[in-house]
């Protein structure tokens, strides 16, 4: 569809439009980059352009931690429709979703909740203008910027009152609010696009520079479970799970039932690899007992199982793991020693 | 997996959604052994399935399991599951009786690959209540002998009452089958007069056509080591199929728990040959 430029006071009007019609989430303008809140318990200078990605993963809005998926012995049950738009996304964030997809849309089976709620929310990025000491997209195929995934990405470049808005090519729903706003969009001029590239690339570059200190190993699947790496790690880790619950593509969950009068409730809940009994079985057998094949799991999964089956990373570089860690563990630092130890 | 445009053009109302499970009757059950019974299960539509395909079965209120059915798959009205009594799900289900209702879901995963089989011997290595999944298979064998070649079953138990389905073993010992049966027992009893031993004993000199079979084997994880060790000097990895277990939630390679190397157990499997999984570190863990 193509980049458009945007006045300050047409993309407030851009945001009321939208939530005519949707439900709106936007980031809010605490102190720290926390959450989304919903727009319309919001004045409109509440709302702010994220410097980075938020601390809460979007992932909450698709697949949230507790929902009911089914009713016995009816079976009668279906996912509410509930038009939604979220707006301060980060390129890590849309990768989340481009994980997730790979999981709840598989091509035999697919998650009806998951489903309506991606078909159902309008997704508005922007690009990152700060990155942190966490931040990591650029060593797992990403970019400070999204280039893909999203409906609209609305761009605020520090020190300019006009916005560019990106239109996605394939969106439906981006072209849909095109459409119905027409007036609000103005053709780009050339010297913002140039302060654009300039500042995506001076982004790229602090990225290179702060994380040019390690690399992701080749087939991280096979490293030895004997690798003292793991040893280590799980010295450091508590066990609370923070890791798996603040990750955006962390997706594993557990079904459980609850009784309402005659009626059965199965719900899903998300589970953790850092917990105990993630893989026991009845009668005991756990392959997964200690820490060690635990915290060695999230590698696997990540960089392994899910690079093998997909052909991109399960991380997406967003450092929230390396944010929310009691026991001070960065995946960078345990992706480093392994690899210095592959090639010795 | 879906784009997000393929995505936006479907009908989502018309979805089915996988987390529901439909009731079943217990429409009968029988007792194998001390630990474990046969039920029989009328759904309230036929679930068709295919041998070494698993269905969730829940108690309704507690939780589900996983159980590869052991009836053949051609009876399509009812299904049969062989459960040990090992946990919480599978400990209320013992308690329950005909009439009961539970609730199933699925099939779900990979069975056994009958064409791989046709025209080949077949040797069917059972431990215990592994012995389950793959009476379904030797029905679906013996249901079209002239497609297979010779079928051979090893089959060990803890001692002669743990020994499950006695009926049709004096069937398929009898001389008039199709299937070359070889049983043997961890320990005997006073009536016992057969092998008394492990089940990998029973693989040492085998009288059928090995280099061109193929094998099939479910057990407990150490008699699954022991056995597949051993049939490595007679077949070729690729022709030893295994049933791997693990915790499992979902069914459909969504909830996470049954990852195995680079696999789901329960999307991917839960049938592997050996040779897809020989490299996977603590494999038998």
């Amino acid at each position: 569809m193509g980049i458009y430029k945007m006045t300050d006071r047409n993309f407030i009007s851009l945001l009321d439009s939208i939530s005519s019609d949707r439900e709106l989430f936007v980031p809010t303008n605490d102190q720290e980059e926390t959450s989304y809140k919903r727009w319309d318990n919001l004045g409109s200078s509440a709302v702010h352009f994220p410097k980075y990605r938020l601390n809460t993963p979007v992932k909450t809005f698709f697949f949230p931690p507790k929902e009911s998926v089914s009713r016995f012995p009816s079976g009668d049950f279906k996912p509410e429709r509930d038009k939604r738009a979220i707006f301060g996304l980060k390129q890590c964030d849309l990768a989340s979703l481009e994980v997730l997809d790979q999981i709840f849309l598989d091509d035999e089976i697919i998650d009806p909740f998951y489903a309506t709620r991606r078909q159902d929310t309008l997704l508005i990025s922007s690009d990152c203008y700060e990155t942190l000491d966490t931040c990591f997209c650029n060593k797992v195929e990403g970019q400070p910027f999204p280039k893909d995934g999203f409906d609209l990405n609305l761009i605020k470049l520090p020190g300019e009152e006009d916005l560019l808005v990106e239109i996605a090519g394939e969106s439906s729903l981006g072209k849909e609010v095109y459409e119905a706003n027409q007036e609000l969009f103005d053709p780009a001029p050339e010297n913002l696009l140039e302060k654009l590239s300039s500042s995506r690339r001076s982004m790229e570059e602090q990225l290179d520079e702060n994380n040019d200190f390690f690399e992701i190993p080749e087939d991280v699947g096979n490293i030895s479970p004997k690798h003292p790496v793991w040893r280590g790690v799980a010295e450091d880790c508590v066990e609370c799970g923070a890791c798996t619950m603040i990750c955006p593509t962390c997706h594993c969950f557990q079904l459980y039932e609850q009784t309402e009068d005659s009626t059965v409730n199965r719900g899903k809940v998300w589970d953790s690899c850092s917990f105990e009994g993630y893989s026991r079985v009845a009668g005991g057998a756990n392959p997964m007992e200690s820490l060690e094949s635990r915290v060695r799991n999230r590698f696997y999964d990540k960089f392994g199982r899910f690079y093998e089956n997909h052909d991109f990373y399960g991380c997406t570089g967003c450092g929230r793991c390396i944010e929310s860690c009691m026991g001070e563990i960065d995946m960078r630092d345990v992706l480093k020693e392994v690899s210095v130890a592959n090639q010795s | 997996m879906q784009t997000r445009a393929e995505l936006d053009r479907k009908n989502l109302d018309s979805l089915e959604n996988p987390y529901s499970s439909i009731p079943a009757e217990i429409t009968g059950i029988v007792d194998e052994s001390p630990t474990i019974k046969t039920f029989e299960l009328e759904p309230e539509e036929p679930m068709k399935f295919a041998t070494g395909e698993f269905i969730q079965l829940s108690v309704p209120g507690l939780g589900e399991a996983p159980f590869t059915p052991s009836s053949s798959p051609n009876v399509t009205d009812t299904l049969e599951v062989t459960i040990m009594e090992a946990g919480e799900v599978t400990g209320k289900l013992h308690n329950m009786s005909e009439g009961d209702i539970v609730g199933i879901r699925g099939p779900y995963g990979k069975g056994y690959p009958l064409e791989e089989m046709e025209g080949r011997d077949v040797l069917v290595v059972g431990g215990g209540v592994g012995l389950a999944p793959l009476r379904s298979l030797l029905y679906m064998l013996t249901a079209q002998p002239d497609d297979f070649g010779k079928i051979c079953l090893k089959y060990g138990a803890r001692a002669p009452d743990h020994l499950i389905y006695k009926d049709q073993l004096d069937d398929w010992g009898s001389g008039a089958s199709e299937i070359d049966l070889e049983l043997t027992v961890d320990e005997g009893d006073e009536d016992w007069e057969g092998n008394v031993g492990v089940v990998t004993n029973l693989l040492e000199d085998l009288d059928m056509d090995t280099e061109k079979g193929v094998a099939v084997v479910c057990g407990p994880p150490i008699m699954m080591k022991f056995t597949t060790q051993s049939l490595l000097d007679h077949f070729e990895s690729s022709d030893i199929y295994l049933s791997m277990e693990k915790n499992m939630s979902c069914g459909f390679g969504m909830c996470g728990h049954c990852q195995l190397g680079k696999y789901y157990v329960c999307k991917d499997g839960p049938v592997f040959t050996h040779d897809q999984v020989k490299d996977i570190p603590d494999l038998w863990e």
